[in-house]
């Protein structure tokens, strides 16, 4: 790089890129502690590697075609029916391996490789205890490298049809990756069914008691410290977005190139989270999880538009979405007996789906898109078919945000993860044996989890002490 | 063997700097088949754990 400017942007933007995959790091730690503390000590081990091996099996999934969906599938069907496998984000790409000529590719697919694995993860918790690993991973492949990665190419990149012509605005993915992966672990859990016992013969919820609540607190706690990273990754750090011929205005963009300050995203980030660990202390009457769940509710209820709410507001949409989830979950629960082991349909699914929706009236008249060459982002022909501004951009309306938000949850999110779940436990992949189930998942291994618990730990040292001869 | 950079005179002109370039269609062809193998080997591996867990179970484990 010949030229400063573009050398100091190129390498801030790559290093900005590689903080964040760090950051959202922090998420799968946090899903993690959160999953193995929910699970009781027979299936600690069991719940671990599922959870884990879905960062490896969906990384890969993602080299393999998940990006590429993203980048080719942009316009298509509706701008344009070509896709193209020269996108340079397929497999056999020079651009994602080590290549003087391009410094960004390989943090942008990064960053969009851990978003893929958060929307597994989400499915991960809620099965926990009496699914199979195998059904799992490949449910897995769906949601974290296909279910949520279409919707984001219509609606989550500045050049989506969706953007364009619908006006939708998700800054957050409050519905392009949350309503899509809630929605699909509901499909997966009416397949699945509940755990033994979950359920008393009158049909009344039993508390099955989380073996380290601890784990569970603190893992919360890192999933709000991976949030961070992943409202940071959704951004273009820096671009100079003024029009050809007019004076340079560097900023921060939104994902659809619109200018943003960090400044504002950080209240509003913190406020959402505020206003839904308040309004859940509320509504569940001081009970821990759903305090701690509450930080997440209020955050996916507002991300959809956190990029440009008052943080008064963040924090408004944040406890109304809270209360919902809260109230939708427990009448769910009681009505259809389904076991959500840690609430991830209430917590992505419905506050998904509501942040989505309510950003539409929240943000309505808001130019959906700003185009710019710095951002790649171009102006299609007959853009904004729900209404233009002054300019001539697409906006945001509550009826655009609403259809697109329904057509994630309810069609790429519940309706294949019903078909996929059917057809995984037709073939004997989704659940286990009732066994397996009393037994635990771990078998034999279970011993070593806590082994001065267990008596594993004593028997060896009984072993050690005999052999030692002193 | 030679696989990749022996020099850096033309840095501007430099753009893929990895060995065993031009080969990238065979290594995604590679990587798909271990990506299949993983996930059979993980259907094999479960299968083989839970009917082990099956065979040593007990209905009233206090007993």
């Amino acid at each position: 790089m010949a030229d400063s400017t573009t050398a100091i942007v190129t390498i801030f933007t790559e290093f900005y890129f590689l903080l964040t995959i760090a950051m959202m790091f922090f998420i799968h730690v946090g899903f993690c502690m959160y999953e193995v503390g929910v699970a009781r000590t027979k299936n600690v081990q069991h719940t671990l590697l599922k959870n884990a091996m879905a960062i490896p099996v969906v990384g890969l999934a993602f080299f393999l075609f998940g990006m590429w969906i993203y980048i080719a599938l942009q316009g298509w069907p509706v701008a344009s029916t070509s896709v193209s496998l020269a996108t340079g984000f397929e497999p056999w790409s020079e651009k994602l391996a080590p290549n003087l000529q391009d410094r960004i590719s390989g943090v942008f697919w990064g960053a969009f490789a851990l978003f893929g694995m958060t929307a597994a993860s989400i499915v991960s918790g809620s099965i926990i205890e009496r699914a199979k690993t195998s059904g799992f991973l490949i449910i897995a492949v769906y949601v974290g490298a296909i279910a949520w990665v279409l919707p984001a190419a219509w609606g989550w990149a500045g050049n989506g049809w969706m953007t364009q012509y619908l006006g939708f605005h998700d800054q957050y993915c409050s519905a392009v990756l949350h309503s899509v992966a809630g929605f699909a672990a509901l499909g997966i859990l009416l397949h699945l069914g509940p755990r033994i016992g979950k359920f008393a013969p009158d049909g009344t919820p039993r508390e099955i008691p989380a073996h380290n609540p601890w784990m569970v607190t603190v893992g919360l706690f890192f999933i709000y410290i991976g949030f961070i990273g992943f409202y940071a990754a959704c951004h273009i750090p820096i671009a100079n977005i003024a029009a050809e011929g007019q004076p340079a205005y560097w900023t921060a963009t939104n994902i659809y190139g619109f200018p943003i300050t960090l400044s504002g995203v950080t209240m509003n980030f913190l406020l959402a989270l505020f206003g839904g660990m308040m309004a859940a202390y509320m509504v569940s009457g001081g009970n821990a999880f759903w305090t701690f769940s509450g930080g997440l509710t209020g955050l996916i209820s507002a991300s959809a538009g956190n990029d440009l709410y008052h943080p008064a507001v963040a924090l408004a949409i944040a406890v109304v979405g809270t209360a919902m989830a809260y109230y939708l979950h427990n009448w769910v629960e009681k009505t259809f007996n389904i076991d959500d082991a840690v609430g991830a349909v209430a917590v992505h699914g419905y506050c998904g789906l509501f942040g989505g929706i309510v950003a539409g009236f929240a943000l309505w008249g808001y130019p959906a898109i700003y185009p710019s060459a710095a951002t790649f982002v171009a102006l299609s022909e007959g853009a904004g078919w729900f209404g233009t501004n002054a300019q001539g951009l697409p906006i945001v309306t509550p009826w655009g945000n609403a259809i697109c938000s329904l057509i994630f949850a309810i069609g790429f999110g519940f309706i294949p993860a019903y078909i996929l779940g059917g057809i995984l436990k037709a073939a004997g992949l989704l659940r286990v044996d009732p066994r397996v189930e009393l037994t635990g998942l771990d078998g034999e291994s279970s011993s070593t989890t806590y082994p001065q618990l267990s008596g594993a730990e004593a028997a060896f040292e009984a072993l050690q002490r005999k052999e030692s001869k002193i | 063997m030679n696989t990749g950079l022996t020099s850096l005179d033309k840095l501007p002109e430099i753009g893929a700097a990895y060995p065993f370039h031009g080969m990238e269609m065979a290594f995604t062809v590679g990587l798909a088949l271990f990506f299949i193998a993983f996930i059979m080997q993980q259907i094999y591996m479960e299968a083989t754990h839970h009917k082990e867990i099956i065979g040593s179970f007990t209905a009233s484990p206090a007993e």
